[in-house]
Protein backbone atom coordinates (compact mmCIF):
# COMPACT_ATOMS: atom_id res chain seq x y z
CA UNK A 1 0.00 0.00 0.00
CA UNK A 2 0.99 3.33 -0.88
CA UNK A 3 0.59 6.22 2.12
CA UNK A 4 0.83 9.14 0.04
CA UNK A 5 -2.17 8.19 -1.65
CA UNK A 6 -4.58 8.49 1.09
CA UNK A 7 -3.23 11.67 1.96
CA UNK A 8 -5.17 14.95 0.74
CA UNK A 9 -4.57 18.37 1.26
CA UNK A 10 -7.65 19.46 3.02
CA UNK A 11 -6.22 16.80 5.80
CA UNK A 12 -3.21 17.94 6.22
CA UNK A 13 -2.51 20.70 8.68
CA UNK A 14 0.82 22.03 8.70
CA UNK A 15 0.53 24.83 11.59
CA UNK A 16 -1.79 23.14 14.80
CA UNK A 17 -2.32 25.96 17.07
CA UNK A 18 -3.64 23.68 19.88
CA UNK A 19 -1.17 22.83 23.01
CA UNK A 20 -3.00 20.17 24.93
CA UNK A 21 -3.73 16.54 24.21
CA UNK A 22 -7.79 17.06 23.91
CA UNK A 23 -7.40 20.03 21.85
CA UNK A 24 -5.14 18.78 19.01
CA UNK A 25 -7.31 15.90 18.52
CA UNK A 26 -10.39 17.96 18.07
CA UNK A 27 -8.33 20.09 15.64
CA UNK A 28 -7.37 17.06 14.05
CA UNK A 29 -11.30 15.69 14.32
CA UNK A 30 -12.40 19.19 12.46
CA UNK A 31 -10.96 18.49 9.45
CA UNK A 32 -13.47 16.08 8.36
CA UNK A 33 -16.48 16.40 11.16
CA UNK A 34 -17.46 19.61 12.73
CA UNK A 35 -20.69 18.21 14.02
CA UNK A 36 -21.18 16.55 17.04
CA UNK A 37 -19.29 13.61 15.83
CA UNK A 38 -16.06 15.18 16.70
CA UNK A 39 -17.21 15.29 20.08
CA UNK A 40 -17.61 11.49 20.46
CA UNK A 41 -14.72 10.87 17.95
CA UNK A 42 -12.40 13.27 19.99
CA UNK A 43 -13.75 11.06 23.34
CA UNK A 44 -13.06 7.22 21.77
CA UNK A 45 -9.71 8.60 20.79
CA UNK A 46 -9.22 9.46 24.53
CA UNK A 47 -9.96 6.57 25.91
CA UNK A 48 -7.38 4.58 23.53
CA UNK A 49 -4.54 7.93 24.94
CA UNK A 50 -5.71 6.27 28.70
CA UNK A 51 -4.58 3.21 28.21
CA UNK A 52 -1.09 4.62 27.04
CA UNK A 53 0.18 7.48 25.27
CA UNK A 54 0.00 6.82 21.04
CA UNK A 55 3.10 9.37 21.58
CA UNK A 56 5.03 6.95 20.54
CA UNK A 57 8.32 9.31 20.90
CA UNK A 58 10.90 11.22 18.43
CA UNK A 59 8.25 14.21 18.62
CA UNK A 60 5.81 11.19 16.96
CA UNK A 61 2.20 10.42 17.55
CA UNK A 62 -0.36 8.09 16.09
CA UNK A 63 -4.09 8.81 17.85
CA UNK A 64 -6.57 6.15 16.14
CA UNK A 65 -9.48 4.39 16.67
CA UNK A 66 -12.79 3.01 15.08
CA UNK A 67 -15.89 4.68 14.37
CA UNK A 68 -19.10 4.28 12.39
CA UNK A 69 -18.66 8.24 11.75
CA UNK A 70 -16.80 7.16 9.09
CA UNK A 71 -17.26 5.09 5.61
CA UNK A 72 -13.84 4.83 4.72
CA UNK A 73 -10.61 5.35 6.64
CA UNK A 74 -9.41 8.75 7.17
CA UNK A 75 -6.05 9.98 7.80
CA UNK A 76 -5.11 13.37 9.18
CA UNK A 77 -2.14 14.79 9.62
CA UNK A 78 -0.99 17.51 11.96
CA UNK A 79 2.18 19.42 12.53
CA UNK A 80 3.32 21.75 15.22
CA UNK A 81 6.89 23.61 15.07
CA UNK A 82 6.62 24.91 18.67
CA UNK A 83 5.37 20.71 19.68
CA UNK A 84 2.66 19.69 21.49
CA UNK A 85 2.84 17.74 24.95
CA UNK A 86 1.04 14.83 24.72
CA UNK A 87 2.25 12.74 27.24
CA UNK A 88 4.46 10.43 24.64
CA UNK A 89 6.27 7.71 26.13
CA UNK A 90 9.89 9.79 25.85
CA UNK A 91 7.81 12.75 27.55
CA UNK A 92 8.77 14.64 24.65
CA UNK A 93 6.49 17.54 22.83
CA UNK A 94 4.99 16.14 19.73
CA UNK A 95 6.07 17.81 16.45
CA UNK A 96 4.31 15.46 14.07
CA UNK A 97 0.64 13.78 14.31
CA UNK A 98 -1.10 10.87 11.99
CA UNK A 99 -4.14 10.41 12.96
CA UNK A 100 -6.60 7.36 11.33
CA UNK A 101 -10.22 6.60 11.91
CA UNK A 102 -11.13 3.69 10.50
CA UNK A 103 -14.63 2.33 9.94
CA UNK A 104 -15.70 -0.91 12.14
CA UNK A 105 -16.03 -2.98 9.07
CA UNK A 106 -12.71 -3.67 7.73
CA UNK A 107 -12.55 -6.74 5.59
CA UNK A 108 -9.44 -6.26 4.18
CA UNK A 109 -7.94 -4.99 7.67
CA UNK A 110 -6.72 -1.39 6.13
CA UNK A 111 -6.79 0.01 9.87
CA UNK A 112 -3.97 -2.09 11.06
CA UNK A 113 -2.08 -2.20 7.57
CA UNK A 114 -2.32 1.53 7.35
CA UNK A 115 -1.38 2.49 10.91
CA UNK A 116 2.38 -0.32 10.30
CA UNK A 117 2.66 1.76 7.30
CA UNK A 118 2.73 5.29 9.21
CA UNK A 119 5.01 4.34 11.35
CA UNK A 120 7.75 3.09 8.75
CA UNK A 121 6.98 6.59 7.04
CA UNK A 122 7.32 8.56 10.24
CA UNK A 123 10.76 7.11 10.79
CA UNK A 124 12.08 8.62 7.48
CA UNK A 125 10.02 11.68 8.28
CA UNK A 126 11.97 12.35 11.41
CA UNK A 127 15.68 11.70 9.59
CA UNK A 128 16.98 14.91 9.33
CA UNK A 129 13.84 16.49 10.68
CA UNK A 130 12.56 16.07 6.66
CA UNK A 131 9.19 16.98 8.18
CA UNK A 132 9.46 20.40 8.78
CA UNK A 133 10.54 20.97 5.40
CA UNK A 134 7.50 21.02 3.63
CA UNK A 135 5.59 24.60 3.33
CA UNK A 136 2.48 23.48 1.71
CA UNK A 137 0.15 20.35 1.89
CA UNK A 138 0.82 19.31 -1.36
CA UNK A 139 4.78 19.67 -0.39
CA UNK A 140 4.37 16.89 1.93
CA UNK A 141 2.48 14.84 -0.14
CA UNK A 142 5.15 14.93 -2.09
CA UNK A 143 8.01 14.03 0.50
CA UNK A 144 6.15 11.08 1.54
CA UNK A 145 5.33 9.62 -1.98
CA UNK A 146 9.23 10.28 -2.57
CA UNK A 147 9.72 8.56 0.88
CA UNK A 148 8.02 5.67 0.45
CA UNK A 149 9.55 5.59 -3.78
CA UNK A 150 12.65 5.07 -1.85
CA UNK A 151 11.77 2.18 0.72
CA UNK B 1 -28.75 14.53 19.44
CA UNK B 2 -29.96 12.91 22.93
CA UNK B 3 -27.62 12.50 25.59
CA UNK B 4 -28.74 8.47 25.49
CA UNK B 5 -28.02 8.15 22.33
CA UNK B 6 -24.60 9.97 22.62
CA UNK B 7 -24.01 7.45 25.77
CA UNK B 8 -25.34 4.87 23.27
CA UNK B 9 -22.76 5.65 20.36
CA UNK B 10 -19.65 5.92 22.28
CA UNK B 11 -20.42 2.77 24.34
CA UNK B 12 -20.34 1.33 20.81
CA UNK B 13 -17.06 2.80 20.14
CA UNK B 14 -15.39 1.28 23.24
CA UNK B 15 -16.99 -2.07 22.17
CA UNK B 16 -15.06 -1.68 18.51
CA UNK B 17 -11.78 -0.83 20.67
CA UNK B 18 -12.52 -3.60 22.97
CA UNK B 19 -12.79 -5.91 19.97
CA UNK B 20 -9.42 -4.79 19.00
CA UNK B 21 -7.53 -5.43 21.97
CA UNK B 22 -9.18 -8.42 22.57
CA UNK B 23 -7.80 -10.12 19.82
CA UNK B 24 -4.22 -11.28 19.89
CA UNK B 25 -2.62 -10.66 16.66
CA UNK B 26 -4.29 -6.89 16.49
CA UNK B 27 -2.36 -6.59 20.07
CA UNK B 28 0.61 -7.99 18.75
CA UNK B 29 0.70 -5.52 15.49
CA UNK B 30 -0.27 -2.34 18.11
CA UNK B 31 3.29 -3.67 19.87
CA UNK B 32 5.01 -3.85 16.64
CA UNK B 33 4.13 -0.38 15.30
CA UNK B 34 5.31 0.69 18.89
CA UNK B 35 2.70 1.58 21.21
CA UNK B 36 3.64 1.42 24.30
CA UNK B 37 1.40 0.74 27.51
CA UNK B 38 0.19 1.65 30.88
CA UNK B 39 -1.36 -1.28 31.38
CA UNK B 40 -1.09 -4.50 31.86
CA UNK B 41 -4.58 -5.39 30.78
CA UNK B 42 -5.84 -3.59 28.42
CA UNK B 43 -9.14 -5.06 28.08
CA UNK B 44 -9.95 -5.08 31.73
CA UNK B 45 -9.87 -1.23 31.76
CA UNK B 46 -11.69 -0.49 28.44
CA UNK B 47 -14.50 -2.89 30.24
CA UNK B 48 -14.07 -0.54 33.78
CA UNK B 49 -14.63 2.19 31.11
CA UNK B 50 -17.63 0.28 29.41
CA UNK B 51 -19.08 -0.23 33.14
CA UNK B 52 -19.18 3.77 34.12
CA UNK B 53 -20.57 4.61 30.54
CA UNK B 54 -23.28 1.83 31.29
CA UNK B 55 -24.25 3.62 34.07
CA UNK B 56 -25.21 6.91 33.17
CA UNK B 57 -28.23 5.57 31.01
CA UNK B 58 -31.06 3.67 32.44
CA UNK B 59 -30.93 -0.10 32.99
CA UNK B 60 -33.39 -1.32 30.53
CA UNK B 61 -31.83 1.11 27.95
CA UNK B 62 -28.71 -0.69 28.28
CA UNK B 63 -30.25 -3.93 28.99
CA UNK B 64 -31.90 -3.41 25.45
CA UNK B 65 -28.32 -2.45 23.65
CA UNK B 66 -26.89 -5.77 25.42
CA UNK B 67 -29.54 -7.40 23.54
CA UNK B 68 -29.36 -6.44 20.09
CA UNK B 69 -25.47 -6.69 20.47
CA UNK B 70 -25.20 -10.28 21.55
CA UNK B 71 -27.98 -10.85 18.38
CA UNK B 72 -25.83 -9.27 15.89
CA UNK B 73 -23.12 -9.70 17.03
CA UNK B 74 -22.03 -6.49 14.76
CA UNK B 75 -23.48 -3.20 15.95
CA UNK B 76 -26.81 -2.05 17.84
CA UNK B 77 -26.25 1.70 17.20
CA UNK B 78 -26.75 2.83 13.04
CA UNK B 79 -27.02 5.57 11.34
CA UNK B 80 -30.38 5.85 8.87
CA UNK B 81 -28.80 6.91 5.09
CA UNK B 82 -30.22 8.32 2.83
CA UNK B 83 -33.47 6.88 4.50
CA UNK B 84 -32.38 3.17 4.91
CA UNK B 85 -31.32 1.52 8.23
CA UNK B 86 -27.60 1.15 8.57
CA UNK B 87 -27.90 -2.10 9.71
CA UNK B 88 -30.31 -4.52 7.97
CA UNK B 89 -31.08 -1.34 4.77
CA UNK B 90 -34.30 -1.51 5.17
CA UNK B 91 -36.35 0.81 4.61
CA UNK B 92 -36.96 3.21 7.29
CA UNK B 93 -40.52 4.50 7.78
CA UNK B 94 -40.38 8.70 7.18
CA UNK B 95 -42.93 9.34 9.82
CA UNK B 96 -39.85 8.17 12.14
CA UNK B 97 -37.63 10.41 10.31
CA UNK B 98 -38.96 13.90 12.11
CA UNK B 99 -37.97 12.40 14.91
CA UNK B 100 -34.82 12.84 14.76
CA UNK B 101 -33.72 14.34 18.26
CA UNK B 102 -35.54 11.10 19.61
CA UNK B 103 -34.50 7.43 19.91
CA UNK B 104 -36.20 5.19 17.81
CA UNK B 105 -34.97 1.24 16.67
CA UNK B 106 -35.72 0.41 13.21
CA UNK B 107 -39.02 -1.22 13.23
CA UNK B 108 -37.39 -4.20 10.93
CA UNK B 109 -34.19 -5.01 12.86
CA UNK B 110 -34.60 -3.88 15.49
CA UNK B 111 -31.48 -1.86 16.19
CA UNK B 112 -31.29 1.75 17.45
CA UNK B 113 -31.18 4.27 14.82
CA UNK B 114 -30.80 7.42 14.53
CA UNK B 115 -30.21 10.04 11.68
CA UNK B 116 -27.20 11.64 10.35
ZN1 LIG C 1 -32.70 -2.23 10.59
Amino acid sequence: MNLYSLLKPERINLDLTSRKKQDVLLELVSSFREDEDSGLLVSTLLKREDLGSTGIGKGVAIPHGRSLVVDKLELVVGRSTKGISFDAIDKKPVHLFFLIVAPPQDPGNQYLITLGRVAVVCQELLKRKQYEKPQTPEEFIQLVKEIEGNL
Amino acid sequence: MSDELKILLELQHLDYMIKDWRNASTRKEFRKIGFQLETDNPVEMLLEKRKKLAERINKPLFQMYERILSRYKDWAVVPVIDGFCGGCFSKVPTELSGQRKVLNNCPNCGRFIYWD
